[in-house]
């Protein structure tokens, strides 16, 4: 019983949690947070960006866009 | 070499610090690990001196790989990640002086405490009374750094990184106060408060979170910063980095009785252990998943980058080790593998191959960067090291198998009137040409960690205080 009841405790705990922290955040949200090592290092970044295609600022169009797609021009070679 | 008071340079001087520091205790606390593998494979070398004897050189490098080359290597890529992930300063003023020098003086402690003998006896808890308020005292300090360098941070997000770190640093405050609860009597010797089955549960309970959250949860933070940086790739999956997050918090903290099985625990808490580490496999092999496939179109980088090495074959070490940990949870398994060599290759799997590595990884990536350099001294000795260190780590495990299998079934082996067929002594006997593998596998490791201090030493040398302040400098 005592088993049951620890393994309970933590499968409910950990729906809750997870729940808790990935509910209500948008895909946008979690780039952002993605994106955080590559924030502050733009050389690192460029690369990134250059070989994946997503943008450092978690925006859904490439290049170091300001979050508004407006300078998905800059994204070049 | 100067550091810049500005509020809007990162403070990489404690990050220097700890990072030096990492190595050198590297260097002292694998040293003592060959030492005692040598100790084991010619005994004389215990030179009938209690202070050089097995017994109490063996928690001596335990401590120090653990607690001085592992912990150091966590405080320094922890300040270094949580300052550029929230793109603020540390917290904490003389606070952050504090941990480092609170920190060497716990090192201090053990490095002479050990040796006279004074232990708890209890297995990575060994440090006594005085140095273990000493310890729970810089810890503090660290989380309050830490998280008040979270607390002040200039982005949106916590990076998933720091929560792994996060959790490090409460769960390990937690279980060594809980551990240590005892009744002293003088300065080095005191009284657990706990007594018979409750002081070995409360004890196994520390001894499995000490790897579940030391070493594992804290390196975790460390792969989930280094790993992207170095592929020039973000994280694979985020939201499987958050599910990886709490579903290894949820399971770790349970797992610790498997290493009481048979014994006079009550049954149900040993299969409680059991069950738990066989679940724990899925959190483990998701976050290993999840490190790997952040290489997805950087595979190639792999040949000419000895650093990416380092780190996707320490996570390889970590998909195999805990893979090996539930098995060996198995109470039908672990009745083979438990007291026997396997275990010490099992840990050894983990230590060497995941925490090292992902080590020598991390300070391969942040030295150059915290002392001014574009890279280290010398690229072609990273990779030596990452050949020296692979092979190593490969002779150690294989070798303790073979010897924990083999000393197993010789400890289990009955005639057909039901008494043994072998004594422990012939089981020993059997294990010496192990031990001599071991030894070598550890000479390997210890090369390429002498090799890590002199391209270190070399970098070091050759410091651009300029460069490095340039790099510490935030928008």
């Amino acid at each position: 019983m005592a088993n049951e009841l620890w393994l309970l405790t933590c499968v409910t705990l950990f729906i809750t949690a997870v729940q808790f922290c990935l509910s209500g955040k948008s895909q946008r949200g979690l780039d952002e947070a993605t994106m955080l090592p590559f924030a502050d290092d733009p050389e690192v970044a460029r690369r990134m960006e250059l070989a994946t295609g997503r943008s450092r600022t978690g925006c859904p169009c490439p290049g170091s866009c300001a979050g508004h797609c407006e300078d998905w021009g800059s994204f070049t070679a | 070499m100067s550091t810049t008071n500005s509020e809007r340079a990162y403070d990489y001087r404690v990050v220097r610090q700890f990072a030096v520091m990492t190595v050198v205790w590297g260097v002292i606390g694998m040293a003592m690990g060959v030492f005692i593998a040598s100790q084991l494979v010619w005994p004389a070398l215990n030179f009938d001196l209690e202070w050089t004897s097995f017994g109490r050189l063996r928690p001596l490098h335990t401590s120090l790989v653990i607690f001085a080359f592992g912990g150091c290597g966590l405080f320094a890529t922890s300040y270094y990640t949580v300052q550029r992930t929230c793109q603020t300063r540390l917290f904490g003023g003389p606070l952050i002086a504090f941990t480092f020098w609170g920190w060497q003086a716990v090192i201090a402690i053990m490095l002479v405490s050990l040796p006279l003998g004074y232990t708890t006896t209890k297995e990575y808890a060994e440090i006594e009374f005085t140095g273990a308020v000493v310890m729970a005292i810089v810890w503090v300090a660290y989380a309050v750094v830490f998280f008040g360098t979270v607390m002040k941070r200039q982005t949106k997000h916590i990076y998933v990184g720091n929560w792994f770190f996060g959790a490090f640093i409460l769960a390990t405050a937690m279980l060594h106060i809980v551990n240590h609860l005892a009744i002293p009597v003088g300065w080095f010797k005191s009284y657990s408060i706990y007594s018979g089955a409750t002081d070995a549960m409360v004890q196994w309970w520390y001894g499995h979170n000490a790897v579940g959250f030391f070493l594992t949860t804290g390196f975790l933070g460390m792969m989930y910063y280094f790993v992207p940086k170095q592929a020039d790739r973000p994280v694979y999956s985020y939201r499987l980095s958050i599910v990886h997050f709490w579903a290894l918090i949820t399971l770790y903290i349970w797992a610790g009785p498997h290493h009481l099985h048979y014994t006079a625990l009550p049954d149900w808490a040993q299969t409680l252990g059991m069950v738990m580490s066989i679940i724990l496999l899925a959190p483990s092999w998701g976050g290993m998943i999840n490190g790997m496939m952040t290489l997805s179109g950087a595979w190639h980088k792999l040949r000419t980058d000895p650093i990416l090495r380092f780190l996707v074959v320490s996570l390889a070490f970590y998909g195999m080790s805990t893979f090996e940990g539930p098995m060996m949870a198995i109470k039908t398994v672990n009745a083979l593998s438990h007291y026997t060599d396997w275990t010490i290759g099992h840990v050894h799997a983990g230590a060497l191959g995941w925490v090292a590595m992902i080590t020598f990884g991390a300070l391969y990536h942040m030295i150059p960067k915290v002392f001014g350099r574009e890279q280290m001294h010398s690229v072609a000795l990273i990779n030596l090291h990452f050949w020296l260190a692979t092979i190593g780590t490969v002779l150690y495990i294989a070798a303790m198998w073979v010897n924990g299998i083999m000393q197993g079934l010789m400890w289990r082996a009955t005639n057909e009137d039901g008494t043994l067929t072998y004594s422990f002594v012939e089981a020993l006997e059997a294990s010496h040409a192990g031990f001599l593998v071991r030894l070598i596998g550890g000479l390997f490791f210890l090369t390429g960690m002498l090799l890590m201090a002199w391209n270190t030493w070399c970098t070091v040398r050759q410091a651009n205080p300029a460069a490095s302040q340039a790099h510490a400098q935030f928008a």
